[in-house]
């Protein structure tokens, strides 16, 4: 822990209020928390070099003095300050407070609008490069894309600092991002400063610090807030690929082990013009297998006419039977638009669920007259009628893909949403007027 | 397994889809019927179909 012996006790100059300096040596500034004069530390009357506005007076949520533990160590509260920007017609602040360890030196932590950020200064600089046609640096094995650029001022500071604190003190800053990390450079009297921030829940900071009380809400997304959506996309694709391989399998199995057996096939012709009952039977044929679908197909001659076919498979032994109908339709012709056709002159339809047994077609084909008058052959038509056992059918199948794909695709627009939120707020938004960033700061 | 909900969900509607591929579901309009006359396959023409009385559609332009 810091040792209370490096706490220095001085008197304001301006209005007699006490002054603690505990950044030892490394302060250059101080400003009395009474009355925002900023003092020369390094002088021994404490020159009061200018003076903050008490109106422009910020409270620290991080009070100073206050010590909190970060990478293992205890670090204290000595100074804060808020900066500002001001960006597209708008002013935009944000508070930072400087952090001290005698044996680690100084840190920042940042916040804006709830979020926050651990800052460590750079003693080594980033590589320059272009990231999909966009500026970036390098460091580490990642790539930082350029965010913001914003000439950034000093707008109140409270506490003691390693640096000469002046008042609207300005500084060009350009962030990069790499969700969770940032990388700042802060250019100023020719002197640029790199720092490296790692975002922070306002809760973990409030603990490090042992502050009882919430941390301020967060609003928006911040430049570099790890997208909570990015990693649930990624796996729900992960997970969504190995249930594409079950499909894949079931797939394949339904459509390579069905039986797909005729059981049954016959061929008849109908007139409707003839006298005496239409409907017919079929010779029984067996179903085999478990209870499974069974498909009838019907194949007729039909030729700019329609039919009609009441059917029915049932069981021999009169215990069930299955009751349907289909129509069949076949038109051609040609208008002023060239040549057209209508319908198909076959069709056929799967029964579900038909249980094993013997069986046997009823079928009643009717025809219209006055549908007929413009057909060749008129009410008469030829058909055939094939029965298939458990044929593959692979639409339920299909069916499960889009179901499957919900939730990745789902979690994939959150992810983009968020992303769309983040770089909304850069200098590549496109409301932004420095969409494209600006290369006058390098 | 870092999406139990997904996979769990994943799961039901391929095992949902399976068995009904597997049972031969169909959305064929079919109306069980039961204890069919023995008489049908001698004589077609006491079998009402149940399809019979449907409105008809005569196609064509």
């Amino acid at each position: 822990m810091v040792a209370a012996k490096h706490v220095r006790s001085l008197s304001c100059p301006d209005c007699g209020g006490l002054i603690e300096l505990r950044g030892m040596q490394h302060t250059r500034t101080a400003v009395c928390v009474n009355c925002c004069s900023i003092l020369d530390a390094a002088s021994p009357s404490l020159k009061v070099l200018s003076k903050f506005d008490d109106k422009m007076r910020v409270v620290p949520l991080i009070p100073l003095g206050s010590r909190g533990r970060f990478e293992g160590a205890p670090f204290e509260a000595i100074g804060f300050q808020q900066r500002s920007i001001y960006v597209d017609g708008g002013t935009y602040s944000w508070t930072e407070y400087l952090l001290f360890n005698p044996y680690r030196g100084f840190r920042y932590l940042t916040m804006y609008n709830g979020h926050w950020n651990y800052v460590t200064p750079m003693q080594r600089l980033p590589q320059f490069k272009t990231v999909t046609g966009r500026r970036a640096v390098w460091l580490d094995g990642r790539d930082y894309r350029h965010f913001q650029h914003a000439q950034a001022a000093t707008t109140f500071v409270m506490g003691e600092f390693p640096w000469a604190v002046r008042v609207g003190e300005t500084a060009n800053c350009d962030d990069y991002v790499c969700p969770p990390y940032i990388l700042s450079s802060e250019t100023s009297s020719g002197e640029v400063n790199w720092s490296h921030g790692v975002y922070m829940e306002g809760q973990a900071v409030y603990d490090a610090f042992g502050i009882q009380r919430q941390p301020p809400p967060k609003y928006g997304v911040f430049a570099n807030q790890p997208s909570p959506y990015a990693d649930k996309a990624k796996q729900s694709w992960r997970t969504f690929t190995l249930l594409l391989v079950v499909w894949a399998a079931l797939f394949g199995w339904f459509t390579v082990f069905r039986m797909n057996k005729v059981v049954y096939e016959g061929s008849f012709r109908f007139n409707a013009s003839e006298l005496g009952e239409h409907s017919l039977v079929t010779p029984v044929f067996e179903v085999p297998g478990n209870r499974s679908n069974l498909e009838v197909e019907l194949k007729t001659d039909l030729d700019n006419n329609w039919a009609y076919f009441n059917l029915a498979l049932l069981k021999e032994d009169g215990s069930i039977g299955y009751d349907f109908g289909r129509e069949v339709s076949y038109y051609h012709g040609y208008n002023s638009d060239g040549s057209w056709t209508e319908g198909d002159a076959k069709d056929s339809v799967v029964l579900p669920r038909v249980e094993p047994g013997k069986y046997y077609l009823r079928i009643e084909p009717e025809m219209d007259a006055e549908a007929s008058r413009t057909a060749a052959a008129g009410m008469a038509m030829r058909y055939d009628v094939r029965v298939v056992r458990d044929v593959p059918q692979t639409w339920l199948m299909w069916l499960a893909l889009p179901l499957l794909l919900i939730p990745p695709v789902r979690k994939s627009i959150q992810a983009g949403a968020f992303e769309g939120a983040r770089w909304a707020e850069s200098d590549y938004s496109s409301g932004s007027s420095d969409s494209g960033g600006s290369e006058d700061d390098d | 397994m870092k999406n139990p909900l997904y996979t769990i969900y994943g799961m039901i509607v391929l095992a949902l889809m399976g068995f009904a591929q597997w049972s031969g579901f169909s959305l064929a309009q079919v109306s069980e019927v039961k204890n069919i006359p023995k008489s049908v396959r001698e004589n077609p023409g006491v079998y009402r179909s149940h399809y019979g009385w449907l409105p008809r559609w005569f196609g064509g332009k």
